[in-house]
């Protein structure tokens, strides 16, 4: 019978204590209102993600035109290549055609 | 087993790309004796560089076609203010290393302006690559194209890049241009 005794003690209803509400109410408001982070750990997750975009763009541009430059450079050389290539057959050419006429 | 023929066949066909280069070792005091140098080179990755930036017109429509199936260009050319400045031996260097598939198109031998040698890399029908050696007493030039040359379209280069057209074409070629 003790068990029962145990029980229904730990079950008594039991009167909250004064003021208990308006406490706890006070403590939701104030929870409220503090900031969850500090405004400088934004600016600088702001700054570091534009730091990492302008980087990447910058290095995407240098890379492009690094890139060109190489090609009107490639460009200019196979030009450059064939006039020269053209002008030595085309030399062979006129000596053949001069042979055989 | 497949991944062995896979590879072998590529071994097979970068060896065979390969032995259309003509290597083209000179001294480096060659450019510095020389007047004027061109030195070209370019391989299959710059070719196809190149034509991203060649234009639709023209000339550059010409080059465009025909470095589309090339994998190489190497050129080297000197001109010098006096006679006999570079060595023959270069010329004779470079004739050894043409094999057996090389076949002479051209020679144009005179006796006080250039003389011109052009084989070709004859794979059955097919050019795989073309030399030309241009020698006189104060210019030599060594042109290597690696890969199919067109050589129609080679030939008709006269008149083109800054080439002036001095032979006379016949009615019909005038046509075909």
């Amino acid at each position: 019978m003790s068990l029962e005794t145990d029980l229904k003690d730990a079950l008594r209803r039991v009167p909250a204590p004064e003021g208990f509400a308006n406490r706890v109410l006070e403590r939701v408001r104030s929870e409220e209102r503090r900031p969850t982070r500090s405004p400088w750990w934004r600016a600088i997750a702001a700054t570091v993600l534009l730091a990492a975009i302008l980087g990447g763009w910058g290095a995407h541009e240098m890379i492009e035109r690094r890139q060109e430059r190489k090609g009107q450079r490639a460009r200019e050389q196979v030009l450059l290549a064939l006039r020269i290539t053209g002008e030595k057959v085309a030399h062979a050419q006129r000596g053949v055609r001069h042979i055989t006429r | 087993m497949r991944r062995f023929i896979v590879f072998g066949l590529l071994i097979f066909t970068a060896a065979a790309l390969q032995a259309q280069r003509i290597q083209i070792d000179l001294p480096p005091s060659l450019a510095a004796k020389a007047s004027e140098s061109v030195d070209v080179t370019l391989d299959g990755a710059l070719l196809r560089l190149a034509a991203k930036f060649l234009g639709d017109n023209g000339d550059e429509r010409i080059a465009r076609d025909m470095i589309s199936r090339l994998e190489g260009i190497y050129v080297k050319s000197y001109e010098f203010d006096e006679d006999g400045a570079y060595d023959r031996a270069i010329l004779d260097n470079i004739r050894k290393q043409i094999g057996p598939s090389w076949k002479r198109l051209v020679l144009v031998k005179s006796r006080d302006r250039e003389n011109v040698e052009i084989y070709a890399d004859m794979r059955g029908e097919n050019v795989a690559g073309l030399l030309v050696l241009a020698s006189e007493p104060r210019e030599l030039t060594i042109v290597n194209l690696v890969g199919p040359v067109d050589l129609e379209k080679l030939a008709n280069l006269e008149g083109h890049f800054g080439i002036p057209r001095v032979t006379k074409h016949s009615k019909r070629e005038r046509d075909n241009d």
